[in-house]
């Protein structure tokens, strides 16, 4: 009888002690992240997370704590654990949803970062900051998308300077970026048509373009000459003419990928100028 | 295997250690159980909860055998930097450290800092006897760097330490003086003068004949197309692709020269690691 007391007044004295133990251990937690173990970390946190003694409010820290770890090793876990915060009510739910939007607009996931931003409860100028990116790389994608709304959404994205360094180089690629979307992908297939490489000079690729015209001469001319030579029968016309033919549809098909290439290319330089300093501003 | 074993030896030398203050016997028998992260995180506590830099050092130690039995080296090698060393500490706890971080580089193949390790050995005590215990893994660490001569010297000193006969002494002077050896320049030379010829002269007949034809097609079709009036074809085709085979070819030559030399150094080397590392093993048994 005396046993079974002393066990029970034990169980009551041990709750308490088993309540606190996150407290206690959030020291380790963090020294681990300091100490860059990130795996380290984010496997202590998940056998934590199973003790059923945890309050809601203690899993969700814990759901973030895993993600802050994930965020230095894998993005996308880092993603998948952000959207498991069961309460937005958490002190540190803004914060989160923050950084995943941050995060999936750096997957180039746009949709989706504007549905976190969302769930935000207080929106800020860094939360319209990511909206307007997020709907100008959407434009930006666009086939059916107006130059004009392009435009006005890089005007809003002026005023999201305070976040951004070296804003005049930025706005150079946006300009380089208005520019090209003018150019047609058509004209720079039918200009490789008429002049080999002349579509790609057109497309912002000069060295591509005296490339594909010195292959396209060297085979031309061959066939040229066979041609002059004997005839269409020669064989060697035939040989050279169909390198050449191969080379010449490629060429022109090339061309006007090469100007979707091109803006791809310049529309990365912004966006990683976009995403490496907003990321400047992720608070945990 | 031959990693496996090295790290059986260095698991071995972990009798170095005397009585510890902090129970060991839990995180040990994860690391064992091969629950290497559980292993390293029940280690990571150890290091956290105490203030005393030896019960520190020593656990970092045994989460590198950790990360090293679980083949992350380089891990392994931060956790060995993240040791204090202090000067009052016994030389023979010294000792493992450095031969920790020579070793765990030797197999993540970073040979030039397992020697610089090594090295550091020679200045660290003031008995020098202490790192002949490493002097197996000096000979491994020069035999990789392919500096012959510090191997071999090194070589002779185990011999006299381990009561030896002479195994490898007369091979090492074959590489020293680079017998057998295909020299770069003159594969390069000789498929310059004959096409082909380079690639024989560094072992391989049968790509030197290849080469041959299709110089002697080249050459062929060049002289058809000028001879039928095809001066463009002659030139672009003709030349142009004779050219970039006969200068390819001499570079060819030159790389087929350094795979002959190569497999040579390999084969020695693998031989000399299979017959070295049964050696340390019996003398741990």
């Amino acid at each position: 009888m005396t046993k079974i007391l002393l066990s029970f007044v034990l169980l009551i004295i041990y709750q308490p002690i088993k309540a606190q133990s996150l407290a206690e251990e959030i020291g380790f937690i963090n020294h681990l992240y300091e100490t860059k173990l990130y795996e380290e970390g984010i496997f202590f946190l998940q056998s934590l997370s199973k003790n059923e003694q945890l309050n809601q409010n203690q899993k969700d820290s814990i759901v973030i704590l895993i993600a802050k770890n994930y965020y230095q090793l894998n993005t996308d876990s880092a993603i998948r654990y952000l959207g498991l915060i069961s309460h937005s009510s958490h002190p540190q739910f803004n914060s989160a949803y923050k950084t995943k939007a941050l995060i999936e607009l750096n997957n180039n996931s746009f949709q989706q970062s504007l549905k976190s931003l969302e769930q935000i409860n207080n929106s800020d100028s860094y939360c319209n900051c990511l909206e307007i990116f997020n709907k100008y790389s959407l434009s930006v994608h666009d086939k059916r998308s107006k130059r004009n709304t392009q435009s006005n959404y890089r005007d809003h994205l002026d005023k999201c300077n305070v976040f951004v360094k070296n804003t005049a180089d930025l706005s150079k690629s946006m300009d380089e970026l208005e520019k090209l979307n003018r150019k047609s992908a058509m004209l720079a297939g039918l200009m490789s048509a008429a002049v080999p490489g002349l579509g790609r000079v057109y497309s912002g690729k000069p060295k591509q373009g005296l490339a594909s015209f010195s292959v396209l001469a060297v085979w031309g001319l061959q066939s040229a000459e066979a041609y002059f030579k004997k005839g269409y029968k020669d064989p060697r016309f035939i040989a050279f003419g169909s390198i050449f033919s191969v080379f010449y549809i490629s060429n022109i098909w090339g061309s006007a990928l090469s100007l979707k290439i091109k803006k791809q290319e310049v529309y990365d330089q912004i966006h990683h100028h976009y995403v490496a300093s907003l990321e400047q501003y992720i608070v945990w | 295997m031959t990693k496996y074993i090295i790290i059986m030896l260095l698991l071995w030398s972990n009798t170095l250690f005397g009585s510890d203050s902090v129970s060991y016997q839990r995180t040990d028998s994860l690391a064992i159980a091969g629950d290497y992260l559980a292993a390293l995180v029940a280690y990571e506590q150890i290091i956290y909860q105490h203030d005393d830099v030896l019960i520190q050092a020593q656990s970092l130690l045994k989460k590198s055998y950790a990360q090293k039995a679980a083949h992350h080296y380089t891990d392994a090698i931060k956790s060995l930097f993240r040791i204090n060393i202090l000067s009052n500490w016994t030389d023979s706890f010294k000792y493992l450290i450095l031969y920790e971080k020579a070793l765990c580089y030797y197999l993540s193949h970073n040979y030039s800092r397992a020697k610089n390790e090594l090295s550091k050995m020679k200045y660290a005590f003031a008995d020098s006897t202490i790192a002949d215990k490493s002097i197996f893994l000096s000979i491994l660490v020069f035999n990789e760097l392919h500096e012959w001569e510090q191997a071999q010297s090194q070589y002779a000193k185990y011999m006299l330490l381990n009561n030896l006969n002479d195994s490898f002494l007369s091979k090492y002077e074959e590489l020293i003086h680079k017998n057998g050896f295909k020299k770069r320049k003159t594969a390069k030379t000789l498929s310059f003068i004959v096409p082909g010829l380079g690639q024989a002269y560094s072992g391989y007949a049968g790509r030197g004949f290849s080469s041959l034809l299709l110089h002697a097609g080249l050459a062929t079709y060049t002289y058809i197309s000028f001879v039928q009036g095809y001066p463009i074809s002659a030139f672009s085709t003709g030349i142009g692709y004779l050219i970039s085979v006969y200068v390819g070819g001499a570079k060819y030559a030159q790389t087929l020269a350094n795979k002959h030399n190569d497999a040579i150094q390999n084969e020695f080397k693998d031989t000399f690691k299979a017959y070295i590392l049964k050696i340390e093993n019996q003398k741990k048994l």
